[in-house]
């Protein structure tokens, strides 16, 4: 029996308490955990899908729908470029790489990027299996995508996968799998530039849209580009944006713009979560207190017995360390699990941070009862008899 | 001399001070303190046992001035050597009765004598009950638990704070039989503060703090 195996005692036999206390600590680190995977997956996600993408030109529109339908496939693309036009951006001085999207495309939700090598390439993206798109109509599918090397499929007119426009007389054929990169590209079916251009110059017979696709075969959807300067980060989206129809946008500019709006609705979270945090504290106080008031002769008895002073102190002090301690494991666990159930994050080691704001929230609830236990008068209580 | 007291006062807020008359006791010797509630046996017994540093006058245990001890070493001298029974009893219900006797040793930060604590809970009738909690205990199983506790640790001098006051005749008669058989067995001397004149026979040594009030004020 030391005070920690005390404490752990008393603990046991205050069970409904201290479940309540423990479940107020959990919440509050959990909530917090969550806030924080999340933004950090948030964080990480926005910056690992624009590495090496200094500048997107596609149609005018708004910059941020453009960023995020070429570089997140997250929306719809602001419209197409002439293929001409972005041949020209190509051939920039500033440009060290160009990189063509085709969007227009899906099979069953799948966008179908016509696309080069470069495009894998930007996210150090290797075959888990088969080969890459050679000929027209070959594709490789991202990891997530489910499909096999040797499949075939028909791609549907656009983005969602709830069309009905099907290309039916252009199968496609899958000659790779692309192994997980924990990037967009997971999300994807590659090809060339050619087979989605191809597909729409000759439309199905009798699509009434005929015309319209036809356009749409001597067009991209836009263009990643790197440039050899970070001068020219900034300077050619200027160029493109005063002297031609395009539109050229920054993606960590529009990024950085989301993540501050997106900033706002995370804080309050953080702010419920601290919240919690202070609650618990506040119900971690409260039970030790009432824990001391029905103990007071207890912990007399021990320093009768030959305890000291800081023994009982101890003793108080580490039974709100156990409760805030399991309190904060739970929650950690809690807060991993609901991120991996709300959005597939993968759980990460457990984070001593979090730990430590537990016990801190529990050390701070302690301090003054520990403190009042440390200098119980025992005199006076045993001349009172039983507290 | 293995305790002495040297003309301790307390003082007390709104009451007259407490005054004793100096208490000398040797190893194995019995004294019963005897007086009304209120008296100050309480008091008396936390000043012997180096819980209470006294307004006015000396405790020695064993020559040692108690109370010029640092308090580290007077909790440690008090939980090695002395051995208490409370009036309440007062085991802690979150323990079994195994671990509120071997808390004795525990608190006083010495290992806790396997073989003692095993004659102790046979002699005590003990043994099926060692990992009950209090609660599930008798009032009779408390007693003799309490008193385990309190002679676990071979103590020199074991002090009793009413320990029958609450008891029927037999139980009181039974209980002071056990203490006075375990303090003969370890060779502890024994005081007992009370005052049920029941138990008077017990002792040969009676301080009464009754008369020593009136000759205080």
């Amino acid at each position: 029996m030391n005070a920690f195996s005390l404490a752990l005692a008393s603990v046991r036999s205050r069970a409904l308490n201290a479940s309540l206390c423990i479940a107020a600590a959990a919440a509050g680190i959990a909530l917090l955990c969550i806030v924080f995977l999340l933004s950090q997956a948030v964080e990480t996600g926005f910056s690992r899908n624009a590495e090496g993408i200094d500048v997107v030109v596609g149609a005018k529109g708004s910059p941020l729908q453009l960023v995020l339908s070429t570089v997140y496939h997250a929306d719809v693309p602001t419209g197409n470029i002439e293929a001409a036009e972005a041949d020209k951006i190509t051939h920039l001085p500033q440009v060290r790489q160009a990189i063509p999207l085709a969007l227009g495309d899906n099979y069953r939700g799948w966008r179908i990027v016509g696309t080069t090598p470069d495009y894998p390439a930007l996210y150090q993206a290797s075959l888990a299996d088969g080969k890459r798109w050679d000929r027209p109509f070959d594709a490789v599918a991202g990891a997530l995508t489910g499909l096999k090397t040797g499949a075939e499929f028909a791609g549907a007119h656009g983005l969602s996968a709830d069309s009905d426009d099907i290309h039916r007389f252009h199968l496609y054929k899958i000659t790779g799998v692309l192994k997980p990169t924990g990037t967009v590209l997971d999300r994807l079916i590659l090809t060339s530039v050619a087979s989605v251009q191809e597909l729409h110059r000759h439309p199905d017979i009798g699509d009434p849209d005929a015309a319209e696709e036809y356009k749409i075969g001597h067009q991209v959807t836009a263009l990643l580009i790197k440039t050899k300067s970070p001068v020219a980060i900034m300077n050619l989206p200027r160029e493109i944006n005063r002297s031609s129809n395009l539109l050229a946008a920054n993606p960590g500019y529009e990024m950085t713009r989301l993540a501050e709006s997106l900033g706002a609705g995370r804080d309050i979270l953080t702010i419920l979560g601290a919240g919690f945090i202070v609650l618990s504290a506040l119900m971690l106080l409260s039970m030790l207190a009432a824990s001391l008031a029905a103990r007071r002769y207890d912990l007399g008895v021990l320093r009768v017995l030959g305890a000291s002073p800081q023994a009982l102190f101890m003793t108080v002090i580490s039974e709100g360390l156990i409760l805030s301690g399991i309190g904060a494991l739970t929650g950690i666990i809690a807060g991993h699990a609901i991120a991996f159930i709300i959005a597939f994050l993968i759980p990460r080691p457990i984070d001593a941070g979090f730990l430590l704001i537990g016990l801190a929230t529990g050390l701070a609830a302690g301090l003054v009862p520990a403190f009042s236990a440390g200098r119980t008068d025992i005199a006076a209580l045993l001349a009172r008899g039983r507290a | 001399m293995l305790l002495e007291s040297k003309n301790i006062s307390v003082l007390r807020a709104g009451s007259p001070p407490l005054s004793f008359s100096d208490i000398s006791l040797r190893e194995g010797e019995r004294a019963l303190i005897l007086g009304p509630s209120g008296s100050g046996k309480t008091t008396l017994l936390s000043v012997l046992a180096g819980l209470l540093p006294p307004d006015q006058g000396r405790v020695f245990f064993d020559r040692q001035d108690f109370y010029a001890l640092p308090g580290r070493a007077r909790d440690h001298l008090r939980g090695a050597n002395f051995g208490f029974v409370f009036q309440t009893l007062h085991l802690l219900p979150s323990l079994t009765l195994r671990q509120n006797i071997v808390l004795a040793a525990d608190m006083a930060g010495i290992p806790a004598d396997e073989a003692r604590l095993r004659h102790l809970l046979d002699t005590l009738g003990l043994t099926h009950k060692a990992h009950r909690k209090p609660a599930a205990l008798s009032q009779g199983e408390q007693q003799r638990g309490a008193i385990a506790r309190a002679v676990l640790n071979r103590p020199k001098i074991i002090l009793a704070d009413e320990p029958t006051s609450a008891l029927d005749d037999a139980n009181a008669e039974a209980v002071m039989s056990l203490l006075t058989r375990q303090a003969e067995e370890t060779g502890a001397a024994l005081v007992v503060a009370t005052h049920d004149s029941r138990i008077l026979r017990h002792f040969k040594n009676i301080i009464n703090l009754g008369t020593q009030m009136k000759e205080a004020a």
